[in-house]
């Protein structure tokens, strides 16, 4: 690699310099009467193009110019009577002197590293110029058409003169550079290539502080906006918002887009007491009614999921009791404050859905009600008819949190005594779980069949924003554990939907990150 | 729409040749003149992000402009512009980094030339740009999200003096108006206001009005020294973007943003290095200071954070781009090498750990960059052309569900270019 890279170097440096740079090379094309002179030697009168050097002086009669060609594509046209001298031309300096008359210059700058021309009263340093000079009487007369030319005097003054400015040197000294009158023939046109150049380069500047500023945009942070792709490549536009519909509650919105359709959905969290401006307290709110030591001020009364394609919809509810004191010695802990009950309800709506809507599942959790000093729970699902709405039950049971005694059918150790209220119904409800992109993929699939043979199936994903479905993650921690920019998606089928489905698409750490939520979708 | 825009584009058309003919006719002197000038590159490279390479594609840059000198007092130019990316890119369009796949823009500009005596002059003019971004491969163009069309007016009074005797100064101030619209960037609370009625964050939220008011000066410094400074400072108006308040409610009142930079600049032309055939070294150095304040917070919608943030979008910054260019004398190549380095302080925007939860510091973004391009002449005025660049950006801040803070990138591209 090292040598390949040497290799690469050598033959970059060698395209940039050749062999050697090319001295050089000034071509005199006289016009008239010119002569020439080398040195203090004679005159002599030029005929035709020929090749100059330093130490080389040139000089223009009446009526006759002159042209020195430079091999940088430089020129400088001598007027009339101008006595022009090359002095020096190497790498590191070239020099000119103008003992008389005028002459007109168009500098690309390359010849060598400083450029020079001399007057009795001035010297010029060419930076990349067009410009005019003329002497006469020892007085020099600058007049700059495009660029930059720095002009030194006896005096030791200096003045950088610019496009269309004009200025004299004396023997007493330089004048201040004045811009050329507009009607001046050597006033340049108002447009032309550098300044264009030179304008649009500044004002690129500005717009591209505006570009900068514009970057800052950002859609009003309540909303988590972004576009993204969903785990069946189609796009998603995915917004969500926090609504305080009073109080006691907060709402998260959230909104998808696609091509053709739109799913929306909410989640509702509502509790005993007002809660506070700052929401970020939300969470220590809800963990003091559940497992708490000491008894809360104010705690989770409601959560709420819903889901829907604007036709179709699924809801979860979980609705808590006022939180009480119980005890848990059966699961190693002391007497803490839990909710004294949790119901949970699962609703369909829609169309297809008998009435609109019908309760599809619901499960009742209470402490002390159903039995004293036992937790009690009973399920209930449909079971009559898919046209109907016949809710049934279908299971039980009851246990102690505060037995410790592993052979007591009550304990927490037993799992509680289980009672099957209907035993064909219980048959009849089947829950099915896959993974249909394989086991090491995070699309988990869950389907359930009632016993009326109705159907709801939720599958979910976790995904990038291109769509990619992401793999389980292995350090464990349960399948959705993903943490970092990630999507969950929900798809949800029911045979009561007529063939539509509910996809929404949410930023994964509204579920992952809270409890309850992350329940929700797999009791879907 | 088409047809509203044809109009204004030829409307503007015959306001600029009736303008000129008039100012022919009073200036009555000087042959109005055409003159084209422009430059074209047509490359191709490959974009490489945390490592990841995307795929080698096109690169395609057009600049034309179009000058007539009407006489010494007036003229006016028209500038175009398009350019096309086919390969990734990040973009800072929204507040972070955002990847964009592929990006087409193109503007036109049209500017008048009013030149008085005593170096004074006053260039009006108006423009209009339209820039596509395609963030999937499979988005279609005019669909991005972030797709914006920009309606620019503006005018600049510029002096060219003197400092003294020695020193030339050139002066402009200039107020620019800019009107930005994200036709495709519609909140969807909007666009399903039937079925929503709670939140009313507004509808066209990134739609912009800007009134940038700016001052620049520049000098000529002897012994090849220039020197420039540009104060600018902008007041932004979100047409329907409303501020969100503590309890993540939306105010009646819209988002209004201050944005000012100071940008100092500076080059030194140095004598020529015997080397490699002759090398003429010319080094530059950028420096800028720039804070935005605005009126928006922000109200993270997580339910397990519900954070209200003051201030969100309050920052300075600043940076520092040291530049060398270097031009090979004996072959007419050029090379230029540059760095930059930035430091941006939020004041309000906390930092935030990975899982989301909130740091007790404020966040602050670093980045780094260099660049290196080099352009070789081939024949009259078509180079082969080259760049490269590299990329660090790196925060405080872990959480990057929205945006990216924290990434590294690098591209080259390659090709030819041709300037006439």
């Amino acid at each position: 690699m090292e040598i390949l890279t040497r290799r690469l170097l050598a033959v970059v440096l060698l395209a940039y310099a050749p062999a050697a740079r090319a001295a050089t090379v000034i071509t005199l094309v006289p016009n008239g009467l010119v002569d020439v002179r080398t040195g203090k030697g004679d005159w002599r009168p030029v005929g035709e193009a020929e090749t100059v050097t330093a130490g080389q002086t040139v000089r223009t009669h009446r009526n006759a110019t002159a042209e020195l060609r430079f091999s940088d594509g430089s020129r400088i046209q001598l007027q009339s009577y101008a006595i022009f001298a090359i002095d020096k031309t190497d790498r590191q300096e070239t020099g000119f002197s103008l003992k008389m008359g005028k002459l007109k210059a168009a500098f690309a700058g390359l010849l060598s590293s400083k450029i020079s021309i001399h007057t009795p009263t001035a010297v010029c340093a060419v930076r990349g110029t067009v410009f005019e000079l003329g002497v006469e009487n020892k007085n020099t007369e600058v007049t700059m058409a495009e660029g930059v030319l720095e002009v030194k005097d006896d005096k030791g003054h200096q003045a950088v003169v610019t496009s269309e400015e004009t200025m004299k040197v004396g023997v007493d000294g330089m004048e201040k550079p004045r811009m050329l009158r507009l009607n001046d023939n050597r006033a340049l046109p108002a447009v032309r290539p550098y300044a264009v150049h030179q304008e649009m380069a500044r004002a690129a500047t500005r717009t591209m502080l505006e570009d900068v500023r514009n970057r800052e945009l950002k859609a009003n942070e309540a909303q988590l906006g972004k576009n993204v792709v969903d785990a069946f490549g189609r796009r998603v536009r995915l917004e969500e918002y926090v609504l305080r519909p009073d109080a006691n509650s907060f709402e998260l919105l959230f909104l998808n887009s696609r091509q053709g359709s739109f799913n929306w959905g909410h989640y509702l969290e509502t509790f005993a007491a007002p809660i506070p401006n700052d929401l970020s307290q939300i969470p220590a709110i809800v963990a003091s009614g559940i497992m708490a030591p000491n008894q809360p001020s104010n705690w989770l009364k409601s959560i709420e999921f819903y889901a829907t394609n604007t036709l179709d919809a699924e809801k979860e509810l979980f609705s808590y009791g006022d939180p009480v004191q119980i005890n848990f010695a059966g699961f190693g802990k002391g007497v803490l404050w839990y909710p004294s009950s949790i119901v949970e309800t699962q609703t369909l709506y829609g169309p297809g859905v008998p009435n609109g809507q019908r309760v599809q599942f619901q499960q009742l959790t209470d402490y002390n009600q159903s039995n004293p000093g036992l937790f009690t729970w009973i399920q209930y699902v449909q079971a009559g008819s898919p046209a109907a709405d016949n809710l049934q039950p279908m299971f039980a049971a009851v246990m102690d949190p505060a037995q410790t005694d592993p052979t007591n059918a009550l304990s927490p150790a037993k799992g509680g005594n289980v009672f099957l209220l209907n035993l064909p119904v219980y048959n009849n409800t089947n829950t099915t779980f896959s993974f249909p992109n394989g086991p090491s993929k995070t699309d988990l699939l869950a389907s359930t069949t009632y016993a009326d043979g109705s159907t709801l199936s939720v599958e979910k994903f976790l995904l990038d924003d291109a769509g990619k479905i992401l793999s389980l993650n292995p350090s464990g921690g349960g399948v959705f554990s993903q943490s970092g920019s990630y999507n969950l998606e929900f798809k949800i089928d029911s045979s009561l939907f007529q063939g539509r489905s509910i996809d929404v698409l949410l930023a994964p750490s509204i579920i992952q990150q809270t409890g309850q939520a992350a329940s929700t979708p797999d009791k879907l | 729409m088409n047809r509203h825009r044809r109009f204004v584009v030829a409307a503007c058309a015959w306001a600029l040749l009736a303008a000129a003919r008039a100012s022919a006719q009073l200036a009555g002197t000087q042959q109005p003149t055409w003159h084209l000038q422009g430059d074209i590159d047509l490359m191709a490279g490959q974009y490489f992000y945390n490592g990841e390479a995307g795929s080698v594609n096109g690169y395609a840059n057009a600049d034309v402009q179009l000058l007539r000198s009407i006489s010494n007092e007036s003229g006016f130019y028209l500038d175009g512009h398009a350019a096309y990316t086919g390969f990734k890119q990040v973009d800072e369009l929204a507040g972070g980094g955002t990847l964009f796949q592929q990006s087409l823009d193109a503007a036109l500009e049209a500017k008048w030339v009013q030149r008085y005596e005593d170096g004074y002059s006053l260039k009006p003019r108006a423009a209009v740009r339209q820039d596509y971004f395609r963030e999937t491969t499979d988005e279609s163009w005019g669909k991005g999200l972030y797709d914006f069309r920009r309606y620019e007016g503006g005018v600049l009074l510029e002096h060219k003096t003197r400092l003294g005797v020695e020193i030339p100064w050139t002066w402009q101030l200039s107020y620019d108006l800019y009107y930005t619209h994200y036709p495709n960037y519609t909140s969807l609370v909007n666009q399903f206001g039937t079925e929503q009625t709670a939140p009313n964050p507004g509808s066209k939220i990134l739609d912009t009005v800007s009134n940038q008011l700016a001052y620049r000066s520049e000098f000529e410094l002897p012994d090849f020294r220039s020197l420039w400074v540009l104060y600018s400072i902008s007041f932004i108006s979100f047409t329907d973007q409303k501020v969100v308040q503590s309890q993540g409610q939306f105010l009646g009142t819209n988002r209004t943003d201050d944005y000012q930079s100071l940008n100092l600049g500076a080059s030194q032309r140095f004598d020529d290095w015997s080397v490699l055939g002759q090398v003429r070294p010319v080094a530059a150095l950028n420096v800028t200071f720039a804070d935005l304040i605005s009126n928006q917070n922000d109200f993270d919608a997580d339910p397990s954070r519900l954070k209200f943030v003051g201030a969100y979008y309050d920052y300075w910054e600043a940076r520092v781009g040291p530049e060398l260019n270097l031009r090979f004398l004996s072959t007419g190549a050029t090379a230029r090498v540059g760095a930059d380095f930035a430091a941006r302080y939020y004041t309000g925007r906390l930092a935030q750990n990975a899982d989301g939860s909130y740091q007790g510091s404020k966040l602050r973004q670093y980045s780094e960059g260099v660049f290196l391009e080099t352009a070789y002449p081939v024949w009259r005025g078509i180079e082969l052309k080259a760049r490269a660049t590299f990329d660090n950006t790196s925060s405080n801040t872990s959480f990057e569900q929205s945006y990216v803070y924290n990434y590294h990138d690098w591209n080259y591209y390659a090709g030819a270019g041709w300037k006439f």
